[in-house]
């Protein structure tokens, strides 16, 4: 059964309170293709929601039940089609834009799959846990695809948290910590192993099961010693209770992979916090270097000229140039009012500090939705 | 792409509470008030008495501790005790299933609001789940650490301080105790006591013999501009910059001054008349009496300087409108905002 399938049930059940009713225009049709639909004469039951939907086309739960039902049938493209009209009409709803994304996605359209997924989680998906999850899945998938790891980690993270053990979510896991930018189908055969075994580590570190997860990262680095990334996941594992071995970990980590961008800023952001400014300094511009559009680099880069008074002009500019690349992280605007703050330029640090309670008020609020 | 430090939701909760710290360590990076007092008798007349100075204290020196020889608390399953004996005190803990009892090493905190004690259990240190409120004369449980729910009496005793927290706690609360990240209780100094906010006194000292202290001068604390001095004391009480990109954001930062009066609209970087310094001497404890901070409001709002406002409510005890104290849950105590404003009434909490 495809996911599609298992998710119909649920998708008819949660709408059905979720309508204001059906117009009287439409009331009959609707009554014949419920009746259709409970008979399991699918094809005659969408035959009607279409009729319905033409006489009346902003009938929302019309479009809903045409939609599931297309994609019960993995009809993926019509029901692409009815979820578009819907989202149309119920611009400001989760679920239709999350069964938009997993239509999407089904048919290989993955940037538009993106984007309403995406634009699904920020109207928290709906009410229904089943279409949020699976929602929130693809959506993890596809932001490992797009090279967006960290943010697919931290949804597979919530995940793990609620510990669904699921091995598909343990796999999609593995994919983000290995940094592959592929979905698990277009995955390598022999990688299988390497990818559920970092995933299994990282789903219990995201789990708060720390105890077991540094075992396993012990044997992890002695399984695959040489493999990119694994070292800096373990330091990342690390730094947080012995710094020491995160840092060394982290250099390891540079022996294999001297591109790893990730690593470098780990690495610069590390020596911020032990004041050893010149010591971070390399690092840091290497990972400007590499990656001109991170604004982390950037932002350390910055950091480190200016709080560490090597260059505060320098400091100012990289800390400008972060601002360009991400005027929205709350990261660069403190690190920016402090720099303007320090070589006294009063008024600008004022206006980043009041820009920082800005951005930090927007996403408390985001916060104080909780996960889903 | 994110910071990768943000990969592990588990351990960012624990580095959160991280301060960073000026080491400034030297070999004799611990001499006490009495060795200044001898040319810096003004400063060293008060101080220790002040909160500062007993930021840590030992429990022989405990006021506390001395003057209630028992305390005790239950909380569900749990019950508390600490029991003076002699100089010591013990921290016990109990439930149906037995209990521990642990010699208490060290007060954190003076007890104006509340005090914090440091246990010691084979070989590693905890801090207590209960501390003291002065609010309620008793214990109640730590600050911070309402969240938790105790599921073992090892765990109901306290919770364990990880090395790098033990560098900052120490760090704030005691002067010379971390040499290379490593706490040295043999040198270190219970409190906050001259060097740790003056630096190592060494070459000041080989400069006076010498006849020319001028030369050896000690940095110049009275100087610093009001964000050099937000910087300086948030060392400590945290910076701005550690409050936005840490947290607590919500009403738990009002006892972050620096980063509350960093947030108010008059503050200036480089004026010194808004500077931590400019209305409280570290030398000597906190002035309660709003009135007295009145000169230093009108220094800016009855200057007659452009753009700068008169209150047209009141021309005294400004701070009582202006710097609202702030009840925060789980301290018993009323904490004063230093987020300067005009404070309405119902208005939500300004993070």
């Amino acid at each position: 059964m495809t996911a599609g399938r298992m998710l119909l049930a649920v998708c008819l059940l949660v709408h059905a309170n979720a309508w204001t009713g059906p117009p009287p225009s439409v009331k009959q049709i609707q009554k014949e293709a419920e009746a259709a639909r409970s008979a399991n004469r699918i094809d005659a039951a969408i035959a009607l929601y279409k009729k319905g939907v033409a006489i009346q086309p902003s009938w929302e739960e019309g479009w809903w039940s045409l939609g599931t039902l297309y994609y019960s049938l993995d009809h993926f493209a019509e029901a692409r089609d009815a979820f578009r009209h819907l989202t149309a009409i119920q611009p400001a709803a989760g679920a239709p834009w999350a069964m938009l994304g997993l239509s999407e996605y089904e048919i290989k359209q993955y940037e538009p799959a993106l984007l309403h997924l995406r634009r699904a989680a920020d109207l928290r998906n709906g009410q229904e846990q089943s279409i949020a999850d699976a929602a929130n899945y693809h959506l993890a998938l596809l932001l490992a695809r797009f090279q967006e790891y960290e943010a697919a980690m931290k949804i597979l993270g919530l995940f793990a948290q609620r510990e669904l053990n699921d091995a598909r979510y343990i796999e999609a896991m593995g994919i983000a910590a290995l940094r592959k930018p592929l979905l698990p189908a277009e995955t390598p055969a022999g990688d299988r192993q390497l990818i559920m075994d970092v995933g299994r580590v990282m789903y219990d570190a995201a789990a708060l099961r720390t105890v077991e997860a540094g075992s396993e990262f012990k044997i992890l680095v002695d399984k695959y010693p040489e493999t990119p990334n694994i070292h800096y996941l373990y330091g990342s594992f690390l730094l947080f209770s012995d710094a020491a071995g995160g840092l060394a970990e982290m250099k390891r980590e540079l022996e294999i992979s001297p591109t790893h961008v990730p690593a470098l800023v780990t690495i610069a952001n590390e020596y911020i916090k032990r004041k050893d400014f010149k010591g971070g300094l390399p690092y840091a511009e290497k990972a400007v270097e590499l990656e001109p559009q991170s604004f982390p680099a950037h932002t350390l880069l910055g950091r480190i000229y200016s709080e560490g008074d090597l260059d505060s002009a320098r400091g100012l500019k990289e800390l400008e140039t972060a601002r360009k690349l991400a005027p929205t992280s709350p990261q660069v605007r403190i690190a920016l009012a402090t720099a303007y703050a320090k070589v006294g330029r009063k008024d600008d640090a004022a206006r980043e500090r009041q820009e920082f309670l800005k951005l930090r008020k927007d996403l408390d609020a985001t916060e104080a939705r909780g996960p889903q | 792409m994110k910071i990768p430090a943000a990969l592990f939701i588990a351990t960012l909760t624990c580095a959160a509470g991280q301060l960073p710290l000026e080491p400034a360590a030297s070999a004799h990076f611990g001499r006490g008030v009495r060795e200044c007092a001898q040319c810096h008798a003004a400063q060293a007349q008060f101080h220790p008495a002040t909160s500062m100075a007993h930021a840590a204290e030992t429990i022989a020196e405990c006021g506390v501790l001395r003057s209630h020889p028992l305390l005790e608390f239950r909380l569900g399953f749990y019950r508390y005790k600490i029991e003076r004996q002699g100089e010591q005190s013990l921290y016990t803990v109990s439930d149906a299933s037995g209990s521990i009892t642990l010699p208490i090493k060290y007060a954190f905190g003076l007890g104006e609001a509340g005090q914090t004690y440091i246990l010691e259990k084979n070989g590693e240190l905890y801090e207590s789940f209960v501390s003291y409120y002065k609010a309620i004369d008793g214990l109640d449980i730590t600050m911070g650490d309402q969240p938790l729910h105790p599921a073992t009496l090892s765990e109901a005793a306290g919770r364990r301080i990880g090395p790098h927290e033990i560098e900052t706690c120490f760090g704030c609360h005691t002067t010379n105790s971390i040499h290379d990240g490593k706490l040295e209780e043999s040198k270190m100094l219970p409190g906050v006591q001259c060097e740790r906010c003056h630096g190592p006194s060494d070459n000041h000292l080989a400069g006076l013999k010498k006849g020319d202290p001028q030369l050896f001068k000690m940095a110049g604390l009275k100087a610093m501009s009001a964000e050099e001095s937000a910087q300086f004391c948030g060392q400590c009480h945290r910076t701005w910059q550690y409050v936005a990109e840490h947290g607590p954001h919500g009403l738990g930062n009002v006892r972050f001054q620096p980063y509350r009066l960093t947030n108010s609209k008059c503050f200036d970087v480089d004026d010194k008349r808004i500077s931590c310094l400019a209305c409280h001497d570290p030398h000597q404890n906190i002035d309660h009496t709003a009135a007295d901070y009145d000169g230093r409001c009108q220094a800016c709002h009855a200057s007659g300087q452009a753009g700068v406002k008169i209150c047209p409510v009141a021309s005294r005890e400004c701070s009582t409108c202006h710097m609202p104290k702030i009840d925060m849950p789980g301290s018993h105590h009323k904490f004063t905002d230093h987020n300067i404003r005009i404070a309405r009434k119902n208005e939500p909490y300004p993070q």
